[in-house]
């Protein structure tokens, strides 16, 4: 069995190398589904995360997390008023 | 490859673009730290993020259409004239065995990294407009336009010798003024326009405030670092070795991308002398402001880099040096006058400096051979050169056509796509972060910091900012 090349001996006639020569309309195909996808999911993830942190500053006080973000900073430790692992980041962490 | 000669030719040739790739990396290395230092701490992360991204999606679309719109879409005039379908855009497809690893075809893709690069460009020059207020979502669709889809097409048409505004107009642009900064930078005060300035940019009578950057000595760092891509950029847009005598007369040379001749030392004394005029401008309109000064000589680049083929040194060097004076007193009447919040300055290097590059170019240059004629019966106009044509019979590169092709570049494919799409997003309230993110930052909500165990001092705009939380 051969996915696609089983001997070089030949050169000169070789044309395609990838595995699976003929497949390409499928590979598009999955290309384009995949790109869709990924924005998709990407604009829904980042729209809960930021309604999230928007919801939590307002909760929080805004003008508390921008003052603690400047005072924390400035004492060497990591900005953020918010220590869980779901936030503004396009990737949400459920 | 059938003769030594033409092996050792075809090997050169695809190494060559092959370290023009490697070279135009540094463009985005320099981009992201111009753009992380320009931002302020609280949003590093996320700008970091968006930014890479946009390459990433760039990348897979130009491998599933955009290479293809390229070779296919050099017919006109716009959209009439027929879509190509010779062996080189077939190739182009998506599904074509040329597209991946293949035997008799050693170039393809090296090629499509080379354009892919330039895509990259021109969707990252965006990316630093929409700083710390846009939401990563839209941009990254916004970033796929300008990079697979507007500055593709304006390249089919305006930098290829078959491109029916380089046949029909006699357009000129050896170096990318217009193609890639010209619609970059229309695309960039799209944006800006549709998203409007960051909370407290401007106060209550409309003045502007200054919003430091995080990391000035970044900011000028990535500068320079863009300077060193920007080789590899040039190199790219030059065909190294090819045939520019006759068939019977073999003599090898260079071209530019119309496969008209050029030299290589041509573009190595006009890089760096329209550098050096910008440079030199910027330092005294600027007074010694360091982000402006590198700036304005990489406008002063962009600005030369129409004719960079063909200029003199030191009408490179006045072209760098006018044009980057030019910007930076644009940019901040433009900011002044239309309440216009451009971080980056990204307009005014890419765009105005773009336009105002093709526009002189069409002067400087006017009579050259834009590119030899080709056959154009079928597409639905039949005269080559409608401007003026050389001696020769080829379309002449002239003011008139290359005024329109700056304007086709910056307002018709760099600002109106953009502008369209934007209003989209804004009209769904997908374009813009919630005012409360915006203010405390995105990076803010989650442990992002990149600084965690860096002090930083309170900047008096983040006082003024904080008077903003309470409205």
């Amino acid at each position: 069995m051969s996915t696609g090349i089983s001997s070089w001996s030949n050169p000169a006639e070789i044309t395609a190398i990838y595995p699976f020569p003929g497949t390409e309309w499928l590979l598009v195909i999955a290309g384009f589904v995949f790109w869709i996808w990924w924005h998709v999911k990407q604009i829904r993830d980042e729209n809960r995360a930021l309604k999230d942190a928007a919801e939590h500053h307002r909760r929080y006080g805004l003008r508390k997390t921008m003052e603690e973000n400047v005072a924390r900073t400035a004492s060497g430790e990591a900005a953020g008023s918010h220590s869980s692992s779901s936030g503004v980041s396009p990737v949400h962490h459920d | 490859m059938d003769t030594e000669i033409g092996a050792i030719i075809t090997i050169f040739t695809e190494f060559y673009y092959w370290v023009t790739v490697v070279m135009m990396f540094l463009i985005h290395a320099g981009l992201l730290a111009y753009e992380v230092g320009a931002t302020r701490r609280k949003n590093i992360s996320q700008t970091i993020n968006r930014h890479v991204m946009t390459l990433a999606l760039v990348t897979l679309t130009w491998f599933l259409f955009s290479w293809w719109i390229y070779w296919a879409f050099n017919a006109g005039p716009g959209f009439f004239g027929p879509v190509i379908t010779n062996e080189y855009a077939m190739a182009a497809l998506p599904w074509s065995e040329n597209m991946g690893p293949h035997l008799q075809d050693n170039i393809s893709g090296v090629f499509w990294a080379a354009f892919l690069l330039f895509s990259w460009t021109a969707a990252a020059i965006v990316s630093g407009v929409g700083i710390e207020r846009v939401r990563t979502g839209a941009f990254l669709v916004i970033g796929v336009l300008v990079g697979s889809v507007t500055w593709v097409i304006d390249a089919s048409w305006g930098w290829h010798a078959e491109g029916w505004m380089v046949q029909l107009m006699g357009y000129h642009d050896a170096y990318a003024s217009g193609v890639i900064h010209a619609i970059a930078g229309g695309a960039c005060l799209a944006l800006t326009i549709v998203l409007g300035p960051r909370i407290g940019k401007f106060d209550r009578e409309g003045r502007p405030r200054d919003i430091p950057p995080h990391n000035a000595w970044m900011a000028c760092f990535g500068l320079v670092i863009i300077y060193a891509g920007f080789w590899g950029f040039y190199a790219a847009c030059n065909i190294p070795i090819i045939n520019i005598g006759s068939e019977d007369e073999l003599r090898m040379g260079a071209t530019n991308i119309y496969l008209m001749p050029t030299t290589l030392s041509s573009l190595t004394f006009n890089f760096l002398m329209s550098l050096t005029g910008g440079l030199m401008a910027g330092y005294f309109v600027s007074r010694g402001d360091p982000y402006w000064t590198l700036s304005c000589g990489l406008a002063g680049i962009i600005g030369a880099s129409a004719g960079n083929d063909l200029y003199h040194p030191i009408q490179a060097l006045f072209v760098g040096a006018a044009i980057a004076a030019v910007i930076y007193k644009m940019h901040f009447w433009v900011e002044n006058r239309f309440k216009i919040d451009d971080p980056v300055g990204a307009c005014a290097v890419h765009g105005y400096a773009g336009f105002l590059g093709v526009v002189i170019a069409g002067f400087l240059l006017w009579g050259y051979p834009a590119a030899a004629p080709i056959d154009l019966s079928d597409w639905w106009v039949s005269s080559h050169g409608w401007f003026g044509t050389t001696p020769d019979g080829y379309p002449a590169v002239n003011p008139i056509g290359n005024f329109l092709g700056a304007i086709i570049m910056f307002a018709v494919l760099g600002f109106l796509p953009t502008y369209v799409v934007a209003k989209l997003f804004q009209a769904k309230g997908l374009l813009r972060e919630p005012r409360e993110v915006e203010l405390a930052g995105a990076d803010s909500y989650e442990d992002l910091d990149v600084y965690p165990n860096f002090a930083w001092a309170e900047s008096e705009f983040d006082k003024i900012e904080l008077g903003y939380a309470d409205d």
